[in-house]
């Protein structure tokens, strides 16, 4: 619940008044977990995402759409999938975890 | 709220405190809301189990698979190929069973979408509000001439991890030194499509280190497969002269097979016969989604893609290698991403909610060797009312890439698997 509310501070996520469900699970970052582990915690080969800074996130996964980091392997090609407000959203909801 | 949704709602809240378990005995699953039953404990039906009870923690899960642990089919080629245990592939449901999640091991004999039961047996029965199916393939046994339930006891296919895939491993360790390996390989589709090729390069691998004179033939039922290019490429400098691949067009789809020989025939009569014969054999939804009639003319399953409800059976939540989610391809790793698509979706129509716009991402490593993989990646969403990959993402590995390279995404290959089954089966 504790993230719930400081994801719905942080991206403005519609709660219970919308007409969309909303869980404090964005669809973008669910994805996220096949590679990093639940909730990006896995610290391995594949680095854990959770509890880093939203801008370090956002920066990185920005990046890596633009084909800047070297050695990158499938992250430019999955990230390019993805929108601005998206790539905002999935660092804002890693970043909260704790 | 749909009245039909606030109807189940209500329904349910009478009911509250009632076992929904008919004719057995079961302490119940957590949660005190509606009643979700996850039939199929893979990739997709364990991810489902799990992230329908993260979504709400209320619902009262309850996950049915037949057996009391699951073999991965990701991953099996290494212990065909002798560089993994069949042991390391294995996963139980401790993990789902501390998020209150209730796991039952029975078989279902039966589907009443009308009735909302699911048939444990013959004689128990579970209501449900929802439900998600997450059947897998099978074997289609009707399709290819030679190629039965027994023939495969000789002929292994191998493309369910477990017995078979040891029967497989074993008869190459049987291989005599120049001995021909034969693996078949059907027409589109089927399970993991660059499974077949992942295969053959790490039974390659196996020949090249342990039987050198030996030599492997790929009869295919297609003029080109998942990552070709790449496939070719790796093969050449890893197993130059090793591995024959025969596209449909030069004559490489199968017609029969004579398992007690292990010879196969091929559509305009050439007969190969092997020393080790591997069948990967046409394929269906799994029997479950067939007799439910779920399915449609092609074996498959149609799903409505925002959500992946049955067309046919809109309670029933339909995901992973049963569906037809083209291009989504039939992966675990799709399957995990389906999943969680579909508990959103699952949740939200409970609560009279539309569902949440969808994004599906899917990246199939495929290993040549222990230290040189391949990638395919995709992302996905609705466009214009169907499944489409987002313009200018996904991809395959880069051609030419030096080793390193190919080294650093066969370590990526082993971190993807720890972490995806953490994520599948906690």
């Amino acid at each position: 619940m504790r993230h719930f509310i400081i994801l719905a501070a942080l991206v403005g996520l519609a709660v219970s008044s919308g007409s969309a469900f909303a869980t404090d699970l964005p669809a973008a970052a669910a994805v996220c977990a096949n590679c990093h582990g639940i909730e990006g915690r896995r610290e391995g080969p594949i680095p854990a995402i959770a509890g880093k800074p939203a801008l370090l996130l956002a920066s990185k996964l920005r990046d890596f759409k633009a084909n800047k980091v070297a050695n990158a392997t499938v992250m430019p090609r999955l990230v390019k999938g993805l929108t601005e407000a998206e790539i905002d959203q999935v660092a804002a909801y890693f970043s909260a975890l704790r | 709220m749909s009245r039909y949704d606030r109807r189940s709602f209500l329904t349910l809240a009478g009911a509250a405190g009632l076992s929904s378990l008919v004719g057995g005995c079961a302490s119940g699953p957590e949660g005190r809301g509606p009643r979700v039953l996850v039939v199929g404990g893979g990739f997709g039906g364990a991810t489902a189990a799990h992230y329908l009870r993260r979504f709400d923690p209320n619902l009262r899960v309850t996950l049915i698979e037949r057996q009391s642990s699951v073999l991965t089919c990701p991953f099996s080629n290494l212990v065909v190929a002798g560089l993994r245990d069949l042991e390391q592939n294995r996963f139980g449901f401790d993990g789902l069973r501390a998020q209150g999640i209730e796991v039952i091991q029975a078989d279902v004999t039966a589907i009443d979408p009308a009735a909302r039961q699911v048939w444990l047996g013959e004689s128990s029965r579970l209501d449900y509000d929802r439900l998600v199916l997450a059947p897998g393939i099978d074997i289609a046994w009707d399709k290819l001439p030679g190629y039965d339930s027994a023939a495969a006891e000789q002929v292994p296919h191998a493309w369910k991890a477990g017995p078979q895939t040891l029967l497989l491993r074993r008869q190459l360790e049987a291989l005599d030194d120049g001995g021909l390996v034969v693996l078949t390989i059907p027409a589109n589709p089927y399970r993991c499509p660059p499974g077949p090729y992942e295969r053959a390069s790490l039974i390659a691998h196996y020949l090249k280190t342990h039987k050198p004179r030996s030599k492997l033939l790929l009869l295919d039922g297609k003029d080109s497969f998942s990552k070709q290019g790449l496939f070719l490429e790796g093969w050449q400098a890893l197993y130059p002269g090793l591995i024959e691949w025969v596209p449909a067009g030069k004559d490489g789809k199968v017609a029969r097979i004579d398992a007690a020989t292990r010879t196969v025939e091929t559509e305009f009569g050439t007969r190969h016969h092997a020393a080790v014969l591997n069948v990967i054999p046409p394929q269906t939804a799994g029997t479950l989604a067939i007799k439910t009639g779920l399915t449609d003319a092609s074996g498959w399953v149609p799903v409505m893609p925002r959500t992946f409800q049955s067309v046919k059976a809109p309670e029933i939540y339909v995901i992973g290698d049963a569906t037809i989610a083209t291009p989504q391809p039939k992966s675990g790793f799709t399957a995990n991403a389906q999943a969680k698509v579909a508990a959103a979706a699952l949740v939200a129509s409970l609560r009279g909610l539309e569902p949440p716009d969808p994004l599906w991402m899917n990246t199939c490593y495929s290993l040549l060797a222990p230290d040189w993989a391949i990638t395919v990646a995709g992302v996905y969403r609705v466009i214009d009312g169907k499944l489409a990959e987002v313009p200018g993402s996904g991809g395959v590995s880069p051609k030419a890439a030096p080793a390193t390279f190919r080294a650093l995404e066969a370590t990526y290959a082993s971190s993807w698997y720890a972490n995806i089954t953490q994520d599948v089966w906690g």
